[in-house]
Order: structure tokens, then sequence, then C-alpha cells
């Protein structure tokens, strides 16, 4: 699968997904697409369809009414996808670690393969995250 | 012509957030509507029971990203009135000034994805391009570009140091005489025109029926601008 | 004369427990008066529903509404109490001011007060929630 992952790095597609968030990491991922952070030219697009894409960025804490369909979703995607997880609320639940409607664990709702902490993550740290899943792919 | 029912269910390319919608349609054009919601339902009102006043004001900040200043603003003018606290002016005018630049950097953020959302890209890297001086000046003042956590019950957090001073002074100059260029742009472009002239009329009656606030009741005819009318902070003590 | 003290003149059989701050007006007034009251502020003032919100305490469940005279900036904000904690009942102003139909719902939602003649009243929040999430705001709730 080696030639794959080599042809892969060089152009991956995200689909982002909100699971709960307070929408400011989501802003910051939109922030990466523009002039000043711009990802574009290391050849990486945002699409519409979770069935195009090949990285699947997910934020919030994931609330127990929407899991069921954040394990369908991951389950209509092609492998093989990774999962990165974006922020305070997946890698640690944040401030809501008292509130009535989380899930338990986000690690036993989808396999996560990269955690990106913060509240919000800078925009070079996100950018560092996808340079490190670069430099895997390649070896 | 034979109406449709469209599902726009929790995850599309139009939504941040998730929301479901049903859209009866007929051809073209939207007649009926109904919606479900709940699934970003965090339980904000049950935590901060738990928790004591200076520990809400971080709660308080997370319940959106992008008005990050309104809500602790209006959860510490709160907890001020119940015993009448006076502030100092100085606090008065840090507030008014991290509030105002929030204002800028949140409609330059709506006018980018109003533009992305219709297909026209081109807006969208303009207004973000702008976007960013504006949250380098609030990384001067606060140390984060967003969820600033400036605000204090009986002042702020942070002094603005006197150094950074030039340096904030120059870019917003630099910041003003784009505004200007960006506002002339939107309202006479063409396209914009074509798609969005005489789509989702609110009337004036629907307006005060359905109790519309702020720019939305503006523009349907009904006046009304909460800093003219229950001024606060800064615009209520004017050196 | 003052806005609040035309007002206070007009209805001063009706409300109880008067609070009267710098911009804000805060009153008592029992179930079966609240349309009257809010008929004249929403239809004759000309006030605008600002929002609504539902607090529990010891011995009852109460209600209070902000309507905003925009002119002025004053608020005035009647309050209803109910005593009866098993089954709250108020009455809708829905027929009244259209844009009290979400406020309500949540109202509903979260601490079970039923609106008489309201025209949906659905949960708004817990909707088809896969774990039963009922009435989350009220005491007698086991902790997560």
């Amino acid at each position: 699968m080696s030639w794959y992952n080599k042809r892969l790095a060089k152009s991956l597609w995200v689909f982002h997904v909100s699971a709960s968030p307070c929408n400011n990491c989501d802003i910051e991922i939109l922030d990466l697409l523009t002039p000043r952070y711009d990802v574009e030219r290391l050849g990486i697009k945002l699409v519409g369809s979770i069935r195009h894409a090949d990285v699947m960025l997910v934020s919030g804490i994931v609330n127990q009414k929407i899991e069921p369909r954040i394990k369908r979703l991951y389950s209509q995607a092609p492998k093989p996808i990774f999962v990165v997880a974006i922020g305070a609320c997946m890698t640690s639940q944040g401030v809501f670690k008292e509130s009535y409607n989380r899930c338990k664990e986000v690690k036993d709702v989808i396999p996560v393969d990269m955690w990106i902490p913060g509240c919000p993550p800078k925009p070079e740290a996100m950018i560092e995250g996808i340079a490190k899943l670069i430099g895997v792919l390649n070896e | 012509m034979t109406k449709n029912r469209i599902p726009l269910g929790p995850f599309h390319p139009l939504l941040e957030e998730a929301e479901y919608f049903e859209l009866q349609v007929e051809g073209e054009t939207v007649v009926d509507l109904d919606m479900e919601i709940g699934w970003m339902h965090r339980g904000h009102e049950y935590i901060s029971e738990q928790k004591n006043f200076t520990q809400s004001i971080y709660l308080v900040e997370r319940i959106c990203g992008i008005c990050s200043t309104s809500h602790p603003i209006a959860c510490v003018r709160a907890i001020e009135d119940v015993d009448n606290v006076e502030i100092p002016v100085r606090a008065k005018y840090i507030r008014s000034l991290v509030g105002e630049l929030e204002r800028i950097h949140s409609h330059l953020l709506w006018l980018g994805l109003a533009g992305h959302f219709i297909g026209y890209d081109t807006v969208w890297m303009w207004a973000w391009k702008y976007r960013e001086p504006v949250l380098e000046m609030m990384e001067l003042i606060s140390g984060n570009r967003n969820h600033y956590g400036m605000m204090r019950v009986g002042g702020v957090a942070k002094d603005v140091k006197p150094a950074d001073i030039p340096d904030l002074v120059d870019k917003l100059d630099m910041i003003d005489k784009k505004m200007e260029m960006i506002a002339k742009v939107a309202n006479d472009d063409p396209v914009l025109k074509a798609r969005l002239k005489g789509v989702g009329v609110l009337t004036h009656e629907q307006a005060i029926n359905y109790c519309a606030t702020g720019p939305t009741s503006r523009a349907s005819g009904v006046p009304g601008d909460v800093r003219r009318d229950d001024p606060h902070e800064s615009q209520s003590s004017p050196l | 004369m003052s806005k609040v003290d035309e007002f206070r003149d007009k209805f001063k059989d009706i409300i109880s427990q008067e609070i009267d701050k710098k911009g804000r007006y805060y009153f008592n007034v029992r179930n079966e008066d609240l349309r009257t009251v809010v008929r004249y502020l929403f239809e004759e003032m000309g006030c605008r529903l600002s929002t609504a919100t539902g607090t529990e305490m010891e011995d009852h469940i109460q209600v209070l509404y902000h309507f905003s005279h925009d002119p002025s900036g004053q608020y005035f904000c009647p309050r209803v109490v109910v005593k009866n904690k098993d089954n709250p009942q108020i009455n809708s102003i829905v027929p009244i001011v259209m844009g009290a139909k979400w406020i309500e719902r949540e109202l509903f939602d979260f601490w079970g007060i039923k609106f008489k003649d309201h025209p949906d009243m659905r949960r708004l929040l817990a909707l088809n929630h896969p774990a039963k999430l009922d009435k989350p705001m009220r005491f007698d709730k086991e902790d997560v």
C-alpha cells in the first residue's frame, strides 16, 4: 500500500464534520484555506461529501443525539480514511465535563488517528499536524 | 405544479452546524419549512449551576466562537447589577475596544461566508484576508485570537500597554481604507445583486410580529439600535 | 410622566411586588391577568418581546418575560408564579405575540410547563432524543 500512500500524500481531500462544537475550531479550519495560511498550495481541498474524502476532521463534544449519525457517517466513508480530532473538546471534553448530554468517551464512538489540542488550536498547530500526517504517509 | 419534499439533513456542505430542514418546494420556490434542532445542545445552564462567578465567565464564552465577547459582557454586567458596582472609566473603554474589534471581525466573517455559500469564492477570500490584521490586534491586546478571557467582575483582566499603541493605530488605519473599498464593491457587484435581490423578503408586519431585532429589523424598516436606546460601557460615559 | 408611572397607574390593582431599577421594571401578575398586561404592552405601547426565562425555587416555579420599549430603552418584566409543581400550567401568549412560539416550547422541554392554547406543544431540543431526556433543569434529576 505504500505506493498508494505516497500518491495520496500529494493531495489530500478533506471533509469537515461538526459534532456539537462552539464553531471556533470550524472557523479556524476555514481560516487555513484563506490567503494568509493557504494550504491549497499543499493540494488540500475541502469537499462536500464524505464519499469523496481521504481525511475526516471532527470537532466538538459528541452529543448523545448526534452519536448514531457520526457512526453512520464513518461507515459510509471509503476506507482507508484518517480521522483527525481537533480541539480541546475532542481530547478531554474541555469545560463540558459535567454535561448531561455528552457521550462517555470519544474513542468508543469512532477510532481516531490524530489529536490536535487547543481552544482553539492555532492555524500553525494544525499545519504542523498535517505535515506530520504527510510525513507518516510518505514512509 | 406539484409539490416536492426535500430533506436537508444534519450534515450538508452549506451548514456550519448540524440542523435538519424539511423543505416543501414548487419548482424552485420554497413554499413551506419544518425544522428540527437539538444536535448542538450541550447543557450550559445545568453546568453553570455548579460553577462560581469567575468560572462561569469562561463557560459563557464558549457558547459561540464568533461572538465570544458579547456573552461575557452580558454575564459580567448582570453580576455587577446585583449590587450596583461602578467600574473605572478606563475599564469601560477597554471593554468597548474589545467589543468593537469583535464587531469588525464578525461582519467580515459573515460577508465572506455569504459569498462562499452562493458559490462566489472571491468575496470569501478578500473578506477573510482583511480579517487577519484584526485578529492580530486581538492577540496583541489579550493573548488569543478568539476566546479572549478579558472580562472580570469589576473591570477587565489585562491592560493595554502604551508600547503597543502605535502598532494598533497603524493597523486600524490600514483596515479603515480597505473597509470602504469592500463596502463599495459589495454594494455594486452585479453577481450578488442578480442572486440575492428579491429572495427571502421579510415584510414590516412580519418583522414586528416575530420580534426581529438588530440589522434584520432595520432592513425591514423597523427602527431600533441598542447603541442608541440602551447605551452601555463607553457609550454611556463619553470623555 | 414617565412610561413606568403611566403603566403603574393604569394597572395598579393587578400588579404586585414591584422592583424598580434603572432601565428595568419587574412586577408580579397572576396567570389570569397575564394576557391583559401583554396585550397592552405589545399592541398599545409597541414593546418587543426580548426573551423569557424560567426558574425553579423550593416551593414554586416562575417564568419571567422581558419586554423592551425600544424608543426609550426601558424594560418591562412581568413574572408569573405557579405553585403547583407537579403539573404547572400557564396561559400562552402566542395568540398575541407570534414570536413566542419557540421560547414556550423550550420552557416546556426543560421544566415541563404546559402552555394553554399553544398551537404546537412539542419539545424543542430533546425531540427524538435517543436517551429520552426528560425535564433536565428540574431539581430531582440524577447527576451524570
